[in-house]
């Protein structure tokens, strides 16, 4: 008798341990659900509300691009501070955007506000200032062509008609860019 | 006699968390679509836009053809203002100055060697609609006549100023 009320209290408490596990095991189910939901909302918003879609892979091919800076009203002394080989750093955005392939000068010219009679019209006349140059700078560099986008080095955009605060290892300078072509 | 929250195994709270994960997980899967649902869809008609740029540089000026497509920046997202019809109208660029009695006097910028300078003329089909008045190209962004745009194209970056915004058709 007492023998198998022993056995049928062990039998009962097996069971009951049974159900706890299961209990446990649905709850911890429902919690990684809850988990799950909250961060999928969290992601939803964040995709909804902001620019930021993780989804959106880096498109685009990789090509060498060679693109033209100009660099205006360069004082004749520091010209040789510009070297070919040199590193070109973007200074906006801190980044490398190439290497100086070929460089280039030519007398700086600009155009002044004077009409000057030409025939029967009037032209701007170009003004000439001694011992300052325009600094034509051939650069060299890896880029990422993407369709509907356009160039970027290092995910600086790299366009004609841009300027670019740059930074050079011994001169810092302002250019804008007036050709780019596929090297 | 049992108590019956711990017999209880699978409650209506954990049906509807449940739901609301697989609600929480498709809301992300069809995120696209509801936008939409936070956005009045209203029907784009197709719109000249013509407009120009004033002494701009020939090497920008070349790389305006037929077919090139504008974009711009709006509130942090890139879209498109539309495509030009036809390659650009340039010429050398003028400007009013005085001569050297003072008397205002029209002036051509001349070319030289390494630079000239271009005004150009251009017309983009865009898609927009008017609203209240105004007219918002891809339904979004306030256009109108004398506005400033800083506009990318593949290859170049410029201003252009809107001349005159009309409907095709």
């Amino acid at each position: 008798m007492n023998r198998n009320q022993t056995d049928l209290n062990a039998r009962a408490k097996h069971r009951e341990a049974g159900r706890t596990k299961t209990r446990k095991g649905l709850f911890l189910a429902v919690d990684i659900l809850l988990l799950v939901a909250i961060i999928a909302a969290i992601f939803f918003l964040v995709v909804l509300l902001t620019p930021l879609n993780p989804f959106k892979q880096d498109e685009g091919t990789a090509c060498t691009l060679l693109y033209t800076i100009e660099l205006s009203n360069v004082e004749a002394d520091v010209i040789d501070l510009l070297r070919e080989g040199d590193s070109v750093i973007d200074a906006e955005t801190g980044r490398e955007i190439g290497e100086i392939q070929l460089k280039d000068k030519r007398e700086y010219t600009y155009y002044s506000d004077v009409a000057v009679q030409n025939g029967d019209a009037y032209v701007v006349e170009k003004e000439r200032v001694v011992d300052r140059y325009t600094v034509t700078l051939t650069i060299r560099a890896d880029a990422v062509y993407e369709e509907g986008v356009g160039y970027s080095v290092d995910h600086c955009r790299v366009a004609v008609g841009r300027e670019y605060e740059l930074h050079f290892p011994s001169y810092a300078g302002r250019g804008v860019c007036v050709t780019l072509a596929k090297g | 006699m049992k108590d019956k929250r711990t017999t209880r195994r699978f409650g209506l709270l954990d049906a509807v968390l449940i739901v609301l994960a697989v609600l929480a997980l498709v809301g992300v899967w069809q995120r696209d679509n509801l936008k939409n649902l936070f956005t009045t869809e209203e029907v784009l008609d197709e719109y000249t836009v013509t407009f120009e740029i004033k002494k701009v540089r020939s090497t920008t000026g070349e790389l305006l053809k037929k077919d090139v497509a504008f974009t711009v920046e709006n509130e942090g997202e890139r879209m498109l203002l539309g495509t030009l019809v036809r390659d650009v109208a340039a010429s050398a660029a003028t400007e009013t100055l005085r001569d050297k009695e003072g008397n205002p006097v029209d002036v051509v910028y001349p070319e030289d060697e390494y630079e000239y300078l271009w005004d150009v003329g251009g017309e983009l089909r865009c898609e927009g609609l008017m609203r209240d008045g105004s007219f918002l190209v891809g339904g979004k962004m306030y256009l109108a006549r004398n506005k400033t745009v800083h506009v990318q194209t593949e290859t170049a970056d410029f201003d252009i100023v809107i001349k005159e915004i009309a409907k095709v058709g």
